[in-house]
């Protein structure tokens, strides 16, 4: 395959969206964290996040580097490499918030499941190239199993929010890579009644559920926050509230107090919207939102322009993801959606989320700037091309 | 290009598009209805939640007299609070200091540093001494603050204090005009409000809101200060004199229904009502319903004018005594007062004339005038606790109730509601709101309220009015109520000795001495009762009450300035006269008034004021007696600044009297047989008249 040109059709929209988004991430950030500042410079949490930003870039520019075709060889490790992980923080990871979700690595804190979500894209897309036009429920069983294996490790820890993400990404891809209809519909919406029916047979006649307390108890709550308003529910409402006394313009970016009292927990992180509510209002809220839509439709373009099977499997597997996340992330703000900790992708503070953010986008662009690559004698000198190119310039 | 099964790529990623276009659609929707719908109460949701409210209290109104002088004011006061959240570790250490430098039980303190809610006080109304021992720790000293208030104080003391009233801790009317008026005078506190972050420490940075409070309005009352400092002298001097329970002195402007001064022994020093039994706050000439005795009379009289039951020149006789439904009832005069007219009826307070004026009248009649009267009904007055008269019912009140109601017995009356309804005989026959507050201001002095005159009914035709003002009138010249006179002018009057009726039965030698009357008449500037709750030795409202009358109403024409409508002819040597009153006069007025009255003086002592006479005032005595004056250096001025004396080794009742004689007031604890050991205010200082001072006897 030639890679003569491939960087002239850089995706520059969605990478300019990145930019946008980061850009807008960092602002939100510093205004969020300034009450948790104090043990630290005032502005830890913006240099860290800016720190991550460059570091994403470059991984984004390495990704797309890589022409995607070659990623199909790496898969395997790549999957066996997150699976080590995810296995490795259950037996020396850090706990925090209750769950046991890090690896510390020198100064910073590895978030091995960000990665999975990379990993399981990659690994699935290489897995449903194969062929199987997965029209049997024995093909679909062997496709989940890819995604079994990291999946019950993710939720081992506990992390409900990636174990959903990957629910996503998986519902995605098989539905792009061509699973019927009915079966379609039997295993996403289906057993997502199956789940609420269980949970509801729990709820009711105390069925066995494989969960804690705590975890039904915050999966449940958004219906009614104000059950437990110091518990459970403090998330939702204070969340709500935020988002309530942004009105229309919101209250601005630094002189709004309420966002910058700690009240609302993880708001620079998962809660990030609830501060775009607060501070930037619902026109703000909605400029956001269209930000996504838009690079949501580049993905979607992406995914039904690529060049082949594997590119458009891996764009899905993205979209998914990228769809997931801000729908959930800003869902959760809003109160319509269980709390279940999703970052919003570019803007939230975190660095694996963001490297997670920047290496899907990387592929994304990735097929994007491949669709119309020529393939050509792998035999074709490089030299040659090199020198063609030079001169043609 | 491949032949891997086809990818259904194109039709299914719009379909997605639509999706998660449709995702985001029902986002929008829920922020519409949040940041729009829910957007008000979730934003003042919010602002519950960070901020903290420090009250703001507002600046209590003033209370003035009619004349603009300062009855009840406000001044700054420091109070301690603490955010409990914010106190922090050292919270112990805190408590430890500070209830040692406030006098607190440490304990206390802690809890109210450890209380679960945003602001707690710790101590308010801090001392000047308390608040600047505080200043110099207060930043050592995490999560607690210095706020000011509002504190209250009475300028005047004791004078007035029961009128007046007096406020609780958090500035609220809790007696008094302070009560009745409690709205108008408080105005409208603010909010300091500073943001708090979720571990409740302030927000870096401080941000505060600040709404500020409104000040209260100004309430001016119908109190004259200086009438009613004569009325509180006047009463304590008959407390003194008499020995009695309780002394209460009304003065009411005829004309208005305004309250001039209203007095009452035992009183209040509205600054530190704690410190005196909360029975003394009480208007009794407001809330209490006593039998009136033959005060009542001049109502009855008015009634059975103004409806024809009697006329002017009706003739009546009285043997001593009266039957009626085979009850004998007594005149108060054993042998009776023989052949009288109706003029003589009222001079001699004749109870066998005014039970035939009650006859005359009937039930029907005397119930619906005394409700014309406004004495069925709690009078309309302005200040907390008014009550109403109790009365046998009329459907069961017999000819015996009757006769007796007549001269102001069986029958019950507040003093107040009884001088409302003689006012209306002073003013020519309209009864009015009485009232104790004249205008409602605001705190630049715009009228807000204006209370003033409010006429009830109409109750006697003037005619009538003036017949009976004219009579009364006789009673002060010729009859029962001569103490009462005033050198110099007409009044009007009547005396009236009530028995005290306890617990249902008529109680021997127990009595109410009392006195109700108007001058000058005509045209009365001021209608004025006196009522002495069980006088010791002398208990004939004539002997007791009137001397009281007379003195206040001779200061107060005086302090108006009421020309004298009477020629005073000067009595012939060796008639009887009576002895003027000469003390707190300087010596050549004394010398004029004794010779206007018919007496010559002689001085004794220094000094350029005469503080006591040989005659007491009021005796009669023949014309050209020498009454000697003795001169001594003080001048009972009114509303001034005096020392306070030495009161150690006093008995009780010396230094009750020195302090009546300085314009002030003592207050006793412990033994009452005992001597003063001890006082608050240390001799030699500077006071206030009217100030209390306690003493410590043992």
């Amino acid at each position: 395959m030639s890679e003569r040109g491939v960087w002239r059709h850089f995706d520059y929209w969605s990478f300019a969206l990145m930019v946008l988004l980061s850009g807008l991430g960092l602002v939100l950030i510093t205004t969020a964290t300034q009450p948790v500042v104090p043990p630290h410079h005032p502005l830890y949490y913006t240099l860290r996040q800016g720190v991550w930003i460059a570091l994403g870039m470059g991984l984004l520019f390495l990704t797309c580097a890589i022409p995607y075709e070659r990623l199909k060889a790496w898969a395997p490790f790549v999957w066996g490499g997150a699976v080590l992980l995810l296995m490795l923080v259950l037996v020396k990871g850090h706990t925090a918030l209750g769950a046991q979700r890090w690896i510390q690595l020198g100064p910073f804190e590895l978030q091995p499941s960000e990665f999975s979500k990379v990993a399981v894209i990659l690994a699935l897309a290489t897995y449903l190239d194969r062929g199987e036009r997965l029209e049997r429920w024995r093909d679909i069983a062997q496709a989940l199993g890819v995604v079994a294996v990291p999946m019950l490790l993710i939720l081992k820890q506990p992390d409900l929010g990636t174990a959903l993400v990957l629910v996503a990404i998986v519902a995605g891809m098989f539905y792009v890579a061509g699973v019927p209809w009915l079966k379609m519909l039997i295993l996403f919406p289906g057993g997502l009644g199956v789940a609420v029916l269980w949970i509801y047979l729990h709820l009711r006649f105390h069925l066995f559920i494989p969960m804690h307390q705590y975890q039904l108890n915050r999966l449940m709550i958004f219906l009614h926050p104000e059950r437990d308003p110091l518990g459970a529910g403090f998330n939702v409402i204070q969340s709500r509230i935020a988002v309530g006394s942004g009105g229309l313009f919101g209250t601005g970016l630094f002189g709004a107090p309420p966002s910058q009292l700690s009240f609302l927990p993880e708001a620079y992180t998962d809660f990030i919207f609830a501060v775009i509510g607060e501070e930037l209002g619902f026109v703000g809220a909605m400029a956001v939102l269209f930000l996504y839509l838009l690079l949501i439709w580049r993905a979607l373009a992406i995914t039904a322009h690529a060049r082949d099977r594997f590119g458009s499997l891996l764009a899905a597997g993205v979209t998914a993801f990228f769809a997931f996340h801000v729908v959930e992330s800003a869902g959760m703000a809003a109160g319509v959606m269980p709390v279940a900790g999703v970052p919003l992708p570019f803007i939230s503070y975190g660095g694996s989320a963001y490297l997670t953010d920047a290496v899907g986008l990387g592929l994304l662009i990735n097929v994007a700037m491949r669709r119309h690559a020529v393939p050509y004698p792998e035999t074709t000198p490089r030299v040659v091309l090199y020198s063609t190119r030079q001169i043609s310039e | 290009m491949s032949d891997r099964p086809p990818l259904m790529t194109k039709r299914r990623t719009f379909l997605v598009l639509v999706a998660v276009g449709m995702m985001d659609m029902f986002l929008i929707g829920r922020l519409v209805s949040i940041q729009a719908g829910e957007g008000p109460r979730l934003k003042r949701l919010a602002d519950d939640i960070h901020y903290r409210g420090v009250p703001l209290a507002p600046y209590r109104g003033n209370i003035v007299d009619r004349n603009g002088r300062l009855l009840a004011g406000s001044h700054h006061v420091y109070s301690l609070y603490a955010v409990p959240l914010a106190t922090g570790r050292e919270r112990e250490a805190t408590a430890q200091r500070l209830s040692a430098m406030l006098h607190l039980d440490p304990a206390t303190v802690l809890r109210r540093l450890s209380r679960r809610q945003g602001f707690a006080w710790i101590k308010r109304r801090l001392t000047p001494n308390e608040v600047e021992a505080l200043r110099a720790v207060l930043p050592s000293l995490p999560g607690v603050y210095l706020l000011t208030e509002m504190g209250r104080y009475y300028p005047q003391g004791m004078l007035a204090g029961p009128v007046l009233g007096y406020t609780g801790i958090d500035n609220q009317g809790l007696a008094g005009v302070e009560l009745a008026y409690n709205r108008a005078l408080t105005g409208k506190p603010g909010q300091l409000e500073e943001v708090y972050d979720v571990t409740g420490s302030r927000a870096v940075p401080a941000t505060q809101r600040v709404v500020p409070s409104v000040q209260g309005n100004t309430l001016e009352l119908s109190l004259d200060e200086n009438i009613q400092w004569m009325a509180e002298r006047a009463a304590e001097e008959a407390m003194l004199n008499t020995g009695a329970r309780s002394v209460s002195i009304v003065a009411m402007e005829p004309d208005t229904g305004g309250i001039l001064a209203l007095a009452q022994r035992p009183s209040l020093d509205p600054n530190h009502f704690r410190d005196f039994p909360p029975q003394n706050g009480r208007l009794w000439a407001v809330s209490d319903a006593i039998p009136p005795g033959s005060i009542f009379k001049p109502v009855t009289l008015a009634a059975a004018l103004e409806s024809g039951a009697t006329h002017p020149g009706a003739g009546f006789f009285c043997p001593g005594f009266k039957v009626v439904l085979k009850r004998r009832v007594n005149c108060w005069r054993p042998g009776g007062h023989g052949p009288e007219t109706l003029r003589n009826v009222v001079e001699n307070s004749c109870n066998v004339g005014f039970m035939d004026l009650g006859l005359a009248l009937g039930i029907d009649r005397f119930y619906e005038y005394l409700a014309r009267f406004g004495l069925t009904a709690v009078p309309k007055v302005d200040l907390p606790g008014a009550a109403r008269g109790i009365f046998p019912s009329p459907r069961r009140a017999t000819l015996l109730d009757l006769a007796v109601m007549a001269f102001g017995q069986t029958l019950t009356v507040t003093p107040l509601a009884l001088l409302s309804a003689i006012s209306a005989i002073a003013n020519g026959g309209e009864l009015l709101v009485p009232h104790v507050a004249r205008r409602i201001l605001t705190p630049e002095g715009q009228v807000v309220e204006d209370i003033g005159r409010r006429l009830v009914r109409r109750v006697v035709r003037p005619e009538v009015a003036q017949l009976v003002q004219s009579m009364m009138a006789g009673v002060v010249a010729r009859g029962t109520g001569k103490q009462a006179q005033v050198p110099g002018y007409q009044v009007a009057g009547k005396t009236g000795t009530a028995q005290k009726v306890v617990g249902g039965r008529v109680q021997k030698g127990v009595y109410i001495a009392s006195f109700v009357g108007f001058a000058p008449v005509p045209n009365p500037r001021v209608a004025m009762l006196v009522s002495v709750d069980e006088p010791k030795g002398a208990f004939y409202g004539g002997q007791v009450a009137a001397p009281v009358f007379a003195r206040v109403l001779r200061d107060l024409l005086a302090y108006w300035k009421v020309p004298p409508t009477e020629p005073t002819p000067r009595p012939k040597p060796g008639e009887a006269a009576m002895v003027p009153n000469l003390v707190d006069l300087a010596p050549a007025e004394a010398e004029r008034q004794a010779q206007v009255a018919g007496f010559g003086v002689r001085f004794s002592g220094r000094g350029e004021w005469v503080v006591s006479q040989s005659v007491e005032y009021g005796a009669w005595r023949p014309a050209g007696e020498t009454i000697a004056l003795e001169l001594g250096p003080k001048p009972r001025i009114y509303l001034e600044w005096v020392t306070v004396p030495d009161f150690r080794g006093l008995s009780a009742s010396q230094a009750r009297h020195l302090a009546f004689d300085l314009g002030i007031n003592v207050r006793a604890r412990g033994n009452p047989a005992g001597t003063v050991v001890a006082q608050t205010l240390s001799a030699g200082r500077a006071v206030r008249a009217g100030s209390t001072v306690g003493v410590w006897l043992r």
